[in-house]
C-alpha cells in the first residue's frame, strides 16, 4: 500500500480577480495569515508572557503573474487602466479593490480535498510592495504582495472576515 | 424565519448527512449539483447546495457549530435579495445544469 492515501491536497489553482481571468502564474499561489495580538505579562511572572488580547488579523496572498493580460495588469495595478495614474490623495484603497477567486483544478487532490475555491472579497496589491516589472529580453514575472481586506461575518457584529472557503 | 444554504464538498456528502446532521427537515428542494466557474460543465461536481428554509435562531445557532466543526461544509447566506445562483457566484461557484 503507499504512503501516502488520502488528505494530501496538492494541485493548481486558477486565479480570477475582479471577475477577469489571471493568466499563468508562476510558481504556487501563497496565502499568508496572522493574528494581531497584545500579550499580557504580571510581575508576579516577570516576563513570562501569560495570555493575549486580540487586536485583529492579517491576510496576505503572494502571486507571480507571467503574462500581461487584463487579469495580471489588474492585479499589478488595480487603480487606473494606465499604470501609471494612480488615485486622488484622501480615496480609501477599497474602492478599487476586488474579489479574488482562487479554483483548484478539477480532477486534483485540491479538488477533492479543498479547498475548491477561497474567495477574498476585498483584496488588493499591498501599500509599500514594489510590482518589480522587468521590460528586457526575460520572462517578464512579476511578483505580487495582495493584502486582504475584511467584511463582516454576518454571523457575529464585529467579527471580521478574511476569505471563504468552499 | 432564516434561509440559508448550505455547500456540501463532494468528499464530505453522504445520503444520511442532512439527518446525520439534524437538518433534514429544514430542506424541502433537490439538492443543487455545484461545480466552480472556472470549470467546464464535464469536469464534474464539486459541491451539493441545500437550501434550509424557515431556521429559528437557536437552529442557526446549532447550525453554526456545525459549519465550524466541519471543513467540508460551507454555509451562504440567501434571502429576498441574494438567491441561491448570486450566492453561489460570490464564491466562485455555479449550479451545474448538466449534472
Amino acid at each position: 500500500m503507499a504512503v501516502i492515501t488520502g488528505n494530501f491536497p496538492p494541485g493548481p489553482y486558477q486565479a480570477t480577480y475582479k471577475g477577469t481571468t489571471v493568466g499563468l502564474m508562476e510558481g504556487p499561489i501563497r496565502h499568508q495569515q496572522n493574528i494581531i495580538a497584545l500579550p499580557i505579562r504580571a510581575s508576579l511572572w516577570g516576563q513570562n508572557i501569560l495570555d493575549y488580547i486580540v487586536q485583529g488579523g492579517g491576510v496576505f496572498v503572494m502571486v507571480t503573474v507571467k503574462e500581461w493580460d487584463a487579469g495580471a495588469k489588474a492585479v499589478i495595478h488595480p487603480f487606473d487602466a494606465s499604470q501609471g495614474i494612480f488615485p486622488i490623495t484622501g480615496t480609501l484603497i477599497n474602492t478599487f479593490f476586488g474579489a479574488l477567486v482562487l479554483t483548484a483544478l478539477a480532477g486534483t487532490p485540491a479538488a477533492t480535498e479543498g479547498p475548491v475555491t477561497r474567495t477574498y472579497p476585498y483584496v488588493g496589491i499591498m501599500p509599500g510592495h514594489n510590482a518589480d516589472i522587468t521590460f528586457g529580453p526575460v520572462e517578464r514575472n512579476v511578483p505580487i504582495v495582495l493584502c486582504a481586506l475584511p467584511e463582516q461575518n454576518s454571523t457575529q457584529v464585529g467579527q471580521p472576515k478574511y476569505f471563504t472557503d468552499t | 424565519m432564516i434561509s440559508k444554504l448550505l455547500l456540501v464538498r463532494l468528499k464530505d456528502a453522504s445520503s444520511t448527512l442532512l439527518a446525520d446532521l439534524g437538518l433534514a427537515q429544514f430542506v424541502t428542494e433537490e439538492p443543487l449539483s455545484v461545480s466552480p466557474t472556472a470549470w467546464p460543465e464535464e469536469a464534474g461536481l464539486s459541491h451539493y447546495g441545500y437550501v434550509l428554509e424557515n431556521l429559528r435562531l437557536k437552529d442557526k445557532a446549532e447550525l453554526d457549530k456545525v459549519i465550524k466543526a466541519n471543513d467540508g461544509l460551507t454555509l451562504l447566506d440567501i434571502n429576498d435579495d441574494i438567491d441561491s445562483d448570486d450566492a453561489l457566484a460570490s464564491v466562485g461557484l455555479k449550479v451545474n445544469e448538466s449534472a
